[in-house]
């Protein structure tokens, strides 16, 4: 036992001191908040100035496009006259008498020429209401040309003016003052509460409002830290491993430990170095979550789950890497190796929205059940509440701790035969037969 | 007294490969003793059987009076064939590492790689990463690595390999200082000529069985061609008709002679003859003993390496 922990605590250091640790540990809390000032410096740098045509057949829509233009333009724009938004250039341009495919080639072209960013064209019986029992694809249609099939911006508000002012003429039409039937289409807002409980008083309490954020983004949140974590350090393992094997560290090793204790000690640095980032992590998420005033939010029982299924997840894909570095002779092998691991140990990230949006379906009971994911799809399931019926999670917590035995046992076999086997990498197959040699 | 290593009719094998065939060995307490063979001829698997890291398919293992050489393994160091070193770990954090493994106390441990390191001129380089030592240093470093525990018994796989001459005399006092100190040394070596100056007993082994065991003259002993080199009164012709001549090289000063009797015997016959100036009986080197047992035969020439 001597000997394992003078490995993991060997491990530990290498990996605390080595450079790709404090780059990693720097990196995350980099990414994110580069990520997030990209995001917000480049959604209100879009100030471009967009000119289209419009081709108005039905004579009376262009003019309000021209007028909401105009209000657009005076909102993105500060006081002091800064440009906050793009500008919408509207240029209309009546149909005429020729045909319409002439009209759309030469306005087509001066796009090409870059006089024009995009046309928009009204159909003439864009004002007709559909016909009750008409499909939707019957009723008239904008026309929207451009080179930029990918830009949002002018669209989409092309298509909400000239709809509203359709509609405007439609009800107007009909008798009805738009301002005034705009108002009384207004949805009704809905809060979300959880249930209500007898207080000690005797009284009914009040219902909590649950918001988007604490419902939604704190598990989902915790998992994908999770995840972040074990996997900045289980593959680490692998190319520990692979050293160990390429320099032939590993024959000095076993000249004085087993590969079981090897493995111990490899695995418990690993948890060490994990928990290390965690709790820089967690710690400094606890440090902002206090200082922005979101400490109400974070749930205190979630803690001990979080820290018990990283042990577990660390220590069950932490012991598969090690299987694989054994098996590989080279770093450029493991690339091969490593495909059917990482397929096992991202899946559950594929099926997170599902089971956030329907913890206790059939498929979320299931998925979550099954060992490689419930560590982080069980922890999901906790954190949503009412949270998942205690068996459910006895079960997963149970078959997911066996697995991590059997993947510590089946490794430790691994590596006792593939550490000193130079020159040629073993498939699963051989593997296999490592695992099951008496 | 008792062997410090006991090998007993011990098998390996490799899939369809018999690495090592029923091989039987002692390695007296105290000694230098040295492993030779050609290439690929079982030495490494058998120092790795020795050293626990592979077990044997047939045979005992007794190392230090035990017979699991598990629990004798704290005492044994080894230095593998090829190195193995952390090239990112500073020199004297991994040779503390390397001790710790094997059960010592860091602080013993310490002082020992101190001593170590100062002995072969590495103090200097005591606090840099493996990475940036030479080859003959990370050698030196390797060999440390092994004896820093202090154990009873050192296993070194072609420790003099790729050192150049003056680091070559530094390692080999290192070892005839272990020596000293009483620890039993086994090291495995392509070199005859160390070999013969430095072990106490000599070890052949080629295609996974035993063909020399014994100290050199005994080994020589057994492969001596009874010939002595001679230089007489008289040349080469002084030496026609002597009984128990079986052959005459000559090379005009000296003659060397096959005897088929006792070179004190033929001296005497010789005295009686001529004037005797020079009298030698000559002994086939470790050098070519190895060779003689290792050519390969015609046929064998022509199989393809494997």
């Amino acid at each position: 036992m001597r000997k394992v922990l003078t490995i993991a605590i060997a491990e530990f250091e290498q990996a605390v001191r080595s450079r790709a640790f404090i780059i990693g540990l720097l990196a995350v809390p980099l990414l994110m908040t580069g990520a997030f000032f990209v995001q917000s410096l480049t959604a209100r740098r879009d100030t471009s100035e967009r000119r289209f045509a419009i081709v108005d057949r039905t004579g009376v829509v262009a003019p309000v496009l021209v007028e909401a233009a105009r209000v657009h333009n005076a909102e993105a724009r500060t006081a002091a006259g800064r440009v906050t938004g793009p500008q919408f250039l509207p240029e209309v341009v009546p149909p005429g008498t020729q045909a319409p495919e002439q009209l759309r080639l030469s306005l087509s072209d001066r796009v090409r020429r870059g006089e024009l960013f995009a046309i928009v064209e009204i159909p003439a019986d864009a004002m007709a209401t559909a016909a009750p029992d008409a499909r939707e694809e019957d009723g008239p249609r904008l026309q929207y040309f451009t080179e930029y099939p990918t830009y949002q911006a002018l669209p989409e508000w092309l298509r909400r003016e000239a709809s509203r002012a359709v509609a405007d003429r439609r009800l107007s039409k009909l008798g009805a003052d738009p301002a005034e039937t705009r108002r009384l289409l207004e949805p009704i807002p809905m809060d979300r509460k959880g249930l209500v409980v007898r207080t000690v008083e005797g009284r009914v309490s009040e219902a909590e409002k649950v918001d988007a954020l604490r419902a939604f983004a704190m598990p989902a949140f915790t998992m994908f830290l999770l995840f972040g974590l074990v996997m900045s350090s289980a593959p680490q393992l692998l190319n520990s491993v692979i050293e160990e094997k390429t320099s032939r560290i590993s024959e000095v090793l076993l000249g004085s430990v087993t590969a079981f204790e090897l493995m111990l000690g490899k695995l418990m640095g690993s948890v060490a170095v994990t928990l290390l980032l965690a709790t820089i992590y967690v710690g400094g998420g606890l440090l902002i979550a206090a200082q922005a005033d979101y400490f109400g939010l974070i749930q205190w029982g979630l803690l001990p789950w979080f820290a018990f299924f990283l042990l577990i997840a660390i220590v069950m894909y932490g012991a598969m890497f090690i299987a694989i570095g054994a098996a590989c002779s080279e770093v450029k092998d493991a690339q091969g190796m490593m495909m059917p691991a990482l397929v096992l140990a991202m899946f559950p990230l594929f099926l997170w929205l599902q089971v956030a949006q329907n913890p206790d379906s059939m498929m979320s009971t299931a998925v979550s059940m099954f060992p490689f994911a419930t560590p982080y799809l069980m922890l999901l399931r906790i954190a949503i509440p009412p949270g998942p019926p205690a068996w459910q999670v006895i079960v997963a917590v149970l078959g997911a701790l066996a697995l991590t035995l059997a993947m510590v046992w089946a490794a430790g076999r691994v590596l006792r035969v593939g550490l000193l086997m130079q020159g040629k990498t073993a498939n699963y197959r051989d593997m296999a037969r490592w695992i099951m040699a008496r | 007294m008792s062997s410090a290593i006991a090998l007993d009719s011990v098998s390996k094998r490799f899939g369809p490969t018999t690495a090592v065939d029923a091989l039987s060995l002692q390695v007296p307490h105290g000694t230098i003793y040295g492993f030779i063979g050609p290439n690929g001829s079982g030495k490494t698997t058998t120092l790795r059987m020795i050293m626990n890291i592979l077990l044997p398919d047939a045979g005992s293992v007794e190392v230090l009076g035990d017979r699991s050489t598990a629990a004798a393994r704290d005492r044994v160091g080894y230095l593998p064939e090829e190195r193995g070193l952390y090239k990112q770990m500073p020199v004297r954090r991994l040779l503390t590492y390397y001790g710790e493994l094997k059960g010592a106390a860091r602080q013993d441990v310490q002082r020992e790689a101190d001593a170590w390191l100062s002995r072969l001129g590495l103090s200097g380089v005591a606090d840099k990463k493996v990475q940036a030592l030479s080859k003959g240093m990370s050698q030196k470093v390797q060999f440390i690595a092994a004896v820093v525990s202090r154990p009873d018994l050192v296993i070194l796989d072609e420790p003099f390999s790729g050192l150049d001459p003056v680091n070559r005399d530094v390692l080999r006092d290192a070892v005839l200082e272990l020596k000293r100190r009483g620890t039993t040394i086994v090291f495995s070596t392509h070199d005859m000529t160390m070999a013969e100056l430095m072990c106490d007993r000599i070890f052949m082994i080629f295609k996974g069985r035993k063909v020399l065991d014994g100290s050199l003259d005994e080994i020589q002993a057994t492969y001596g061609r009874d010939e002595v080199q001679v230089r007489v009164q008289g040349g080469g012709g002084a030496l026609r008709d002597i009984a128990g001549v079986k052959s005459v090289v000559d090379h005009g000063n000296v003659q060397q002679v096959r005897l088929s009797v006792d070179p004190q015997v033929f001296l005497a016959r010789l005295v009686e003859r001529t004037a005797v100036q020079r009298f030698e009986i000559t002994r086939p080197s470790l050098h070519d003993i190895f060779v003689e047992i290792a050519r390969p035969t015609p046929e064998e020439d022509t199989t393809p390496a494997v």
